[in-house]
């Protein structure tokens, strides 16, 4: 953020200067079914994890969050895995049992629109499954 | 020595330059600067900044000897950003307000950076304006502030009044904008891409355009993969694109240009929202400075909805009244949903949707003052005062 782009606040626009962008052939993202206490359950992204937007649309948070907690390592599991749970329940303002982490995957097609079926993913795989034991564990060793 | 004298002269002639209704625009802009950064604010929850890993904390480097804040501080500073948004909204302690309003407000942006985002755009809303608007007399006109010095029998400034005291710092924030944008071109060319590889901007559309879908919920329009796909529209984009945003600099040389660009940037704005899912819903903040909102207001306002019976109140009822709608917005706005509600207009207008919500009146803005040059041979806008 010094160089990258100036010293914030004195900033300079070098978004989307360079890069190496392809078109996808195929595309995934990680949803959480979760069960909360009354048994109710709610599918959530991790775009709802956060208000605070990003405005150019890569909700970089909600994802570092989620891949710290579902796809790192045992030691960010340990760690993060907590912190996913109490902010999901922040989200939904309610406690929450059990959450799992399901990875949608489907196949893009520009030929078609639109080129995704959001509602058909070809492939969904189950990453991860834990409770709120969890984080009562890591929360009383605070 | 001569051309820095030249430069010089030019540059004060262009700082000092009246415009028209220059007092009764601030004055407006103060209050829609406020309702937009009020609307900003309804969409988010800073206390959820108490729940990010401190591990993640990654100030920036003029803040990194900060730490991050006890929980508390977050909605603290929020209900105290709203207060002020509230008072200035309303003009009263305008000064106060601003300088309250660029502490709390740059403060939240320094640890939502530091822990959750970093973002640029989000200084000119929180940043930019209130600094600039800081040095300001944006609460002379539209205002408790004057209704306060009319009850006092003390002078008050006319909205039709053109000196430049009232419109410099908005000149000053098309600079930043203007140079905003030239820093844009600038990296454009010295990174290459956007010169040297003619599929960049088609592959970036198609690639962007399914990340936003995914990532944030903004849908595919089907003009992107269009546009992606076809190597002339992509090309046109691409160097289109370079040429606006490196001409956008003129707006600080001519007013013919200043005219031309100031409209077409919604529209620019509009389409990186339609293709990319990029809307730089913040950057409203200051393109909301530019018009002649006094005009705008004087044309289409409706008579009936003229706070006209506000000068009839006393003092102490203007002062009772600011402060205390002030604290009960503050009060209310984490523990229901009604201001947030009012403020974030029900949810009529999001990220999504809130250029294309301004580009109706953006058309009205370009074709009204050709309308009424062919019309009734009317002076251009730029031509005027």
């Amino acid at each position: 953020m010094a160089l990258g782009g100036g010293v914030w606040p004195f900033i300079w626009w070098e978004m989307y200067s360079s890069g190496n962008y392809t078109p996808p052939k195929r595309a995934n993202r990680i949803e959480f079914h979760v069960q909360d206490s009354d048994g109710h359950e709610h599918i959530l992204r991790p775009m709802d994890l956060y208000t605070i937007d990003d405005d150019s649309s890569r909700q970089a948070a909600g994802y570092q969050l989620t891949y710290r907690a579902i796809t790192g390592t045992d030691e960010q599991k340990a760690i993060y895995q907590p912190y996913l749970i109490r902010q999901i329940a922040f989200v939904l303002d309610t406690e929450i049992q059990q959450i799992e982490a399901w990875q949608n995957s489907w196949k893009v097609d520009f030929e078609n629109h639109p080129p995704l079926d959001i509602e058909q993913p070809v492939q969904t795989v189950l990453l991860d499954s834990f409770n709120t034991d969890v984080i009562n564990t890591v929360l009383a060793n605070e | 020595m001569k051309i820095v004298k030249r430069l010089e002269h030019r540059y004060v002639s262009w700082l000092t330059r009246p415009a028209q209704n220059a007092a009764g625009r601030m004055g407006l802009y103060r209050i829609i600067y406020s309702l937009f950064y009020l609307w900003f604010l309804s969409h988010m929850q800073f206390a959820e900044l108490s729940l990010v890993p401190t591990d993640l904390w990654d100030p920036t480097v003029l803040f990194s000897r900060l730490s991050p804040l006890p929980g508390i501080a977050y909605p603290t500073m929020e209900i105290l950003l709203v207060i002020a948004l509230v008072l200035l909204l309303v003009g009263y302690k305008t000064r106060l307000a601003t300088l309250t309003t660029l502490l709390m407000g740059f403060g939240l942006a320094i640890f939502r950076t530091g822990l959750l985002t970093q973002e640029r755009t989000i200084l000119t809303t929180t940043f930019y304006v209130p600094l600039f608007m800081l040095l300001s007399n944006w609460g002379a006109t539209y205002s408790i502030d004057a209704l306060l010095r009319q009850n006092k029998g003390l002078s008050t400034i006319d909205p039709k009044d053109s000196s430049w005291r009232y419109i410099w710092p908005a000149r000053g924030l098309l600079t930043v904008i203007a140079l905003l944008f030239l820093s844009a071109t600038i990296t454009k060319c010295i990174q290459i891409d956007w010169l040297a590889n003619p599929r960049f901007v088609g592959d970036f559309v198609l690639h962007k355009g399914v990340e936003s879908y995914l990532r944030n919920g903004f849908p595919i329009h089907p003009l992107g993969p269009q546009l992606g796909r076809t190597d002339a529209l992509a090309m046109a984009t691409q160097y289109g694109v370079l040429l606006f945003e490196g001409a956008f600099v003129l707006v600080l040389f001519s007013r013919l240009a200043q005219a031309i660009i100031c409209r077409i940037t919604p529209i620019f704005h509009s389409m990186n929202t339609l293709l990319l899912g990029i809307p730089f819903i913040s950057v409203v903040s200051i393109y909301a400075a530019f018009p002649d909102w006094q005009n705008i207001y004087e044309t289409f306002y409706p008579n009936a909805l003229k706070l006209t019976d506000l000068a009839k109140l006393s003092s102490t009822t203007l002062i009772t009244g600011s402060v205390g709608l002030a604290l009960a917005v503050g009060a209310l706005w984490n523990t229901t949903p009604i201001p947030r509600q009012i403020f974030g207009l029900f949810d009529l207008f999001n990220y999504q949707t809130l250029w294309f919500a301004i580009l109706p009146f953006v058309f009205i803005w370009i074709f009204r003052p050709l309308w009424q040059h062919f019309k009734s041979a009317i002076p251009y806008p730029w031509e005027r005062l």
